[in-house]
């Protein structure tokens, strides 16, 4: 089990006027290997919930576990989690800093106390990994494109090793190339790599195509917890939080509420969300 | 003939002709090492009270676009005419300016003071604009954005899409004839993004306010009057939302996916439902098929 969330909450600037609860009492666990989306609305607590996943915040209240450790512990050992739990901040490339990107690259491993040439390996193993061309790795991380640059910071992170991967919008400001790229890269590192992956990100559509399991926050409260087909059939309860489903789940929902689907019921707690599920069923609907 | 054609331009709130923005990159002496050529002759013109979209993969030109609009930088080759201003003439820049506001992707970046309605001051303030007339355009502006209320308060603590709109109204108080809203939507929710897309939509219909919307997702676009899909410094495609998405083709080499809906819509005609053309929102997707039933 890499995180188990125990009554979890965490209060900003507590004991003072200006306290805000940004978590109250989430639990989930999260297994080796799952891959999880995580999404809500500004505020709802994202953020901070994946902070403790780093220990950067430490529960206020409550207990997380990392593989069966308490990591309020005194005698926690922060570093081994940090190097285990490898975290992808918004715009990653605004934290890009050497003269080439294979030095930078190679700043994580290095500072994990490899030698050089082990550092070089992994870097040169995470590049590949990102499908990031061979001629640009010693270009200027500066003279890159936006999507570019974005998958050089990535690399930089998985030349660490990380058993889990946490994204925090991983796509916001990519084009759509660059984001397909990126979510077809995310996939394959959980399925080939067997990486825990963590999805912060507001695109219901990216969520639905990406993840497996989806983490749904409100209010610092863990509102719901299951695999997308589940999670977007909810659209109702979704909306009321101000979020929404991918657009062609509302089509189908739609469809099958007004009869178009023959002795179709609407099932409770399921859902399609992709464009060729929604495209399967319409066309075996009107073979039929 | 020779009077439509004076018409036409007259109707025109941007003109651009052969248009180019070159970037030169230099070594450590200084000598051009290389030249990256962003606008390459662009044509483009734009009829006043349009809502435009402009859509490309990233570093295909589109911010040089916005930037040469905005006067921020002069084109290296070719004419633009803002609001019937030439972009070379150094005293109309500030005007053109004002007259062609700018939202950008990051609210924080652009918010410079710490009160709501301060910060929309901040422009009419540089324009000198007489104080007395400053609080009228402010509020006008703020309740134009619905952030009235909010008027005495931080921006600190204010939403994505509340910050947005802060920024908006700065540009309103300058009472601009066109806003450029650069990605205003990237780092938003989906409700603070529909709130910010509403808003434009609103602004052009009901203040006739140009409005030109840059930005990587195409769901966006489906409301606009005509879409340039740029690439490589150039225009590539231009047309109706209905007629670009229809070029799924094109748009695919041009690193552009389709929106969710437009795709399936694609794969069932595909799979020989006869559908009339590409549908652009669920509503119209839902009626076609309700209709084949």
């Amino acid at each position: 089990m890499a995180f188990i969330f125990d009554h979890v909450s965490y209060t900003y600037q507590p004991g003072t006027t200006y306290a805000v609860d940004a978590l109250s009492d989430v639990s989930f666990q999260i297994k080796d290997g799952d891959s999880v989306g995580i999404i809500g609305h500004t505020g709802s607590g994202k953020s901070t919930l994946i902070q403790h996943m780093n220990a950067l915040l430490l529960p206020t209240k409550g207990t997380v576990y990392y593989n069966g450790q308490d990591i309020s512990d005194k005698d926690f050992n922060k570093s081994v989690l940090r190097s285990e739990v490898g975290m992808v901040f918004q715009y990653p490339e605004n934290q890009l800093f050497e003269e080439t990107v294979m030095k930078d690259v190679c700043f994580g491993p290095k500072n994990q106390g490899l030698s050089e040439k082990e550092a070089t390996l992994r870097a040169y193993e995470a590049l590949k990994l990102v499908n990031f061309p061979d001629d640009s790795f010693d270009q200027s991380p500066f003279s890159l494109s936006g999507g570019e640059q974005r998958r050089a910071a990535i690399a930089g992170v998985l030349a660490m090793k990380p058993k889990t991967l946490i994204l925090d919008e991983p796509c916001a400001g990519l084009d759509p190339a660059g984001r397909n790229e990126l979510l077809s890269l995310i996939r394959r590192m959980n399925e080939e790599e067997g990486i825990t992956i963590i999805f912060v990100s507001h695109s219901m559509d990216d969520v639905a195509e990406t993840v497996k399991r989806v983490i749904v926050m409100d209010e610092g409260r863990l509102f719901m917890d299951g695999d997308p087909h589940q999670v977007f059939s909810h659209e109702k309860e979704l909306e009321e939080i101000s979020l929404s489903v991918p657009p062609v789940t509302s089509l189908i929902d739609r469809l099958i509420e007004n009869g178009f689907f023959k002795g179709m019921e609407k099932k409770e707690g399921y859902t399609v969300t992709t464009a060729k599920e929604a495209c399967e069923l319409i066309c075996s609907e009107i073979s039929r | 003939m020779k009077e439509l054609a004076r018409k036409r331009d007259e109707d025109l709130i941007i003109k651009g002709r052969g248009l180019t923005t070159e970037y030169f990159r230099r070594d450590d002496e200084g000598n051009v090492e290389s030249i990256d050529t962003a606008l390459d002759h662009i044509d483009i013109s734009i009829i006043k009270g349009r809502f435009i979209g402009i859509i490309g993969h990233n570093g295909c030109g589109k911010s040089t676009l916005a930037k040469n609009i905005n006067a921020l930088i002069t084109p290296s080759e070719g004419s633009l005419t803002v609001c019937g201003m030439d972009v070379y003439d150094e005293e109309s820049r500030m005007k053109i300016r004002s007259m062609a506001g700018m939202v950008f992707q990051n609210p924080d970046n652009q918010i410079v003071s710490s009160i709501v309605e301060e910060d929309c001051a901040f422009g009419p303030e540089n324009l000198g604009i007489p104080s007395q007339e400053i609080r009228e355009r402010v509020d006008r502006a703020l309740s134009s954005v619905g952030m009235f209320e909010k008027r005495r308060n931080s921006p600190e603590h204010l939403s994505g899409g509340q910050k947005q709109r802060v920024a908006v109204a700065g540009v309103l108080s300058m009472e601009p004839e066109c806003i450029i809203f650069d990605e205003s939507t990237a780092m938003l929710d989906p409700e603070g993004r529909q709130d910010v897309l509403n808003l434009a939509h609103e602004l052009n219909e009901k203040k006739g306010v140009t409005v030109l919307w840059i930005t990587h997702y195409m769901e966006e676009l489906t409301g606009a009057d005509h879409i340039f899909v740029m690439d490589n410094g150039r225009i590539v495609m231009e047309g109706a939302p209905r007629e670009i998405f229809a070029r799924d083709e094109e748009l695919v080499q041009h690193g552009l996916t389709l929106p969710g809906i437009t795709l399936l819509s694609r794969l069932l005609k595909e799979n020989g439902i006869p559908l009339r053309g590409v549908s652009l929102s669920v509503d119209e997707l839902y009626e076609e098929l309700m209709a084949l039933w």
